[in-house]
């Protein structure tokens, strides 16, 4: 049996290095066909820990950061993030919706990003050329809970998403939580006023934690309903994402809630 | 070990195991150093409120700040946290803590909470990673972590940060500020001085080259700053190296007879704490007046703070 799982983890690591050398070998131009990459080869535990010291690569400061080397062309910065992108399906259907905004997705599961990117690469293949040709999302693995000042300035954000966060359930992990009331004012430095938070996610604990800490934070306020029901974003947020559809699949529930960033008091 | 000095005038307070000196300095007397008070308090961190009525240190048990009488050295206020406070600052008779678990917390200097508001006491501000510096200033906090990250928010409305100092290469477990000058240090070789209220770095001194020390592993324990001076000790090192401020030139390295676990200055001379007693610094190690505190051994547990090396 022992063996047989081993020879099983082989086979994926053989296949994940094989799709991370078409990424970095093979050039756009090249007619070779690409498919996209399969999920289960990239499949990994839905916890982490994000106060241990991963390896992680983050560039000192914003400025040092080189957006080319993820989109190509230009070194424009993002205004859109996915934390916690998952396998991408925000990412994916964002892009059109968005045509003129960099998204960025961040994932600290190093297999979860590695599919990622193999999928980005493998769509702007596809692509190639078409209106919608995906090279204004990009993934990178990080911790966005130490590192989102790292990556992006004071009021870069237009948008931020957080889509079914991993909800902590034990009391004494409630810090590990992507919604804090210490964190928010991180998210607050980088959104810009009249930006936007989005969260969903289908336990409704969290939903309720999510919510009511960003209710008390001096920097957010509420979208009306009539507000989150027309935004197109919430409902790519609803139906896109990987998690989206397994609620859906399983009949359960999704709680949304967004926010508006404020402006400073004086 | 005397971990720990602070200074106020010509008194000088040093911490040592389990217990606190309260010493005058006077250079022209035959006793340069003469020991006025000692009480049994083990505290670590020492410093004095900004009117120098008290000094105040880090308990070393049960999560304490400890305010004591500068005078008597009675205890006159013990302040709970939630978590193992790890660095302090006063401003305007607010005393606001920094703990490992990366929260920040203000409090009445003198006006202890009761058990029950204790218990519902919220952070200020907060980091994912553990805070090893804290600096408030009238209208701002400043706060530095395990991660490279230097914070300035606003005070008291903290919600708001200002701005990030970032480009430091390794954690930063010191801040000393003067006025909009701020200068770090902590495990980069390399120490910098800021404009905290712009964001601009003003200059930066690397440490490793000038004491041609091979590895990277430098650890400063210990600054001080005055409004044109910066006075910075690096671990294991008997040497103290003093540079004009913000503009980090160097103006002079003394030596000293023994290595330097704290440093404290008055705007005119500098004093180091180093295990087994305390030196002012002075142009030769031979001239430093020197004053043994003897006492029990005891072992400061030390928190790694260094990332493990990326391959």
């Amino acid at each position: 049996m022992a063996s047989e799982e081993s020879l099983e983890e082989s086979k994926k690591k053989v296949y994940r290095k094989e799709q991370a050398l078409k990424r970095t070998a093979e050039s756009l131009e090249d007619d070779e066909e690409i498919e996209l990459p399969r999920k289960r080869y990239y499949r990994q535990r839905a916890h982490s820990n994000p106060f241990s010291d991963h390896e992680l690569i983050y560039p000192a400061k914003p400025e040092d950061m080189k957006w080319s080397m993820l989109y190509g062309g230009s070194n424009e910065a993002p205004t859109v993030a996915d934390v916690g992108c998952g396998f991408g399906g925000l990412l994916v259907s964002l892009s059109p919706a968005l045509p003129k905004e960099r998204i960025l997705g961040i994932e600290i599961r190093v297999q979860v990003t590695q599919y990622v990117l193999d999928r980005i690469h493998a769509l702007r293949k596809q692509n190639q050329g078409k209106e919608v040709d995906y090279t204004n999302i990009a993934c990178l693995r990080g911790n966005a809970m130490k590192f989102l000042p790292n990556f992006f300035g004071k009021g870069q954000l237009k948008k931020v998403f957080f889509c079914f966060p991993d909800p902590h359930f034990k009391l004494r992990k409630h810090k590990a939580r992507i919604i804090s009331p210490t964190l928010l004012s991180e998210y607050a430095y980088c959104l810009r006023p009249g930006g936007i938070v989005y969260t969903i996610t289908d336990v409704k604990d969290l939903h309720d934690w999510m919510r009511s800490h960003l209710e008390a934070h001096p920097l957010f306020e509420r979208l009306s309903s009539e507000e989150e029901e027309s935004d197109e974003c919430v409902k790519i947020m609803t139906t896109a994402t990987e998690e989206g559809k397994k609620v859906a699949r399983n009949g359960g529930s999704k709680y949304i809630a967004c926010f508006r960033r404020t402006e400073n008091p004086k | 070990m005397v971990n720990s000095v602070a200074i106020s005038g010509d008194i000088l307070y040093a911490a040592q195991g389990s217990k606190v000196y309260k010493i005058l300095y006077d250079k022209n007397s035959s006793e340069i150093f003469k020991i006025l008070l000692n009480k049994e308090i083990s505290l670590t961190h020492l410093g004095l409120s900004e009117d120098c009525k008290y000094l105040i240190g880090i308990g070393d048990v049960d999560k304490t700040v400890i305010v004591v009488d500068a005078e008597t050295l009675e205890v006159a206020y013990t302040h709970k946290f939630p978590k193992r406070p790890s660095a302090w600052s006063t401003c305007k008779g607010n005393l606001v803590v920094a703990d490992k678990f990366g929260d920040v917390f203000s409090v009445k200097l003198t006006e202890p909470l009761s058990d029950e508001a204790r218990k519902n006491m919220e952070p200020i501000l907060g980091h994912v990673s553990m805070i090893l510096d804290v600096v408030a200033t009238e209208n701002n906090v400043l706060t530095s972590d395990r991660d490279e990250h230097i914070r300035v928010c606003e005070y008291p409305n903290s919600f708001v940060i200002e701005r990030f100092l970032l480009g430091s290469r390794s954690y930063i477990a010191h801040l000393g500020v003067s006025g909009n000058y701020l200068l770090s240090a902590g495990g980069d070789p390399v120490i910098y001085s800021w404009n905290w209220k712009t964001g601009k770095e003003i200059s930066n001194f690397n440490l490793r080259e000038y004491l041609k020390l091979d590895n990277d592993d430098i650890d400063v324990i210990s600054v001080s700053v005055t409004e044109k001076e910066a006075w910075v000790a690096v671990q294991g090192q008997p040497k103290v190296i003093k540079f004009t401020f913000p503009e980090l030139e160097i103006v002079d390295a003394f030596e000293t007879p023994h290595i330097i676990n704290s440093l404290a200055n008055n705007g005119t001379d500098c004093f180091a704490a180093c295990p087994k007693g305390l030196i002012k610094v002075c142009k030769s190690a031979s001239l430093s007046p020197y004053l043994e505190l003897d006492g029990p051994e005891d072992i400061l547990s030390q928190t790694h703070l260094r990332k493990a090396p990326r391959n």
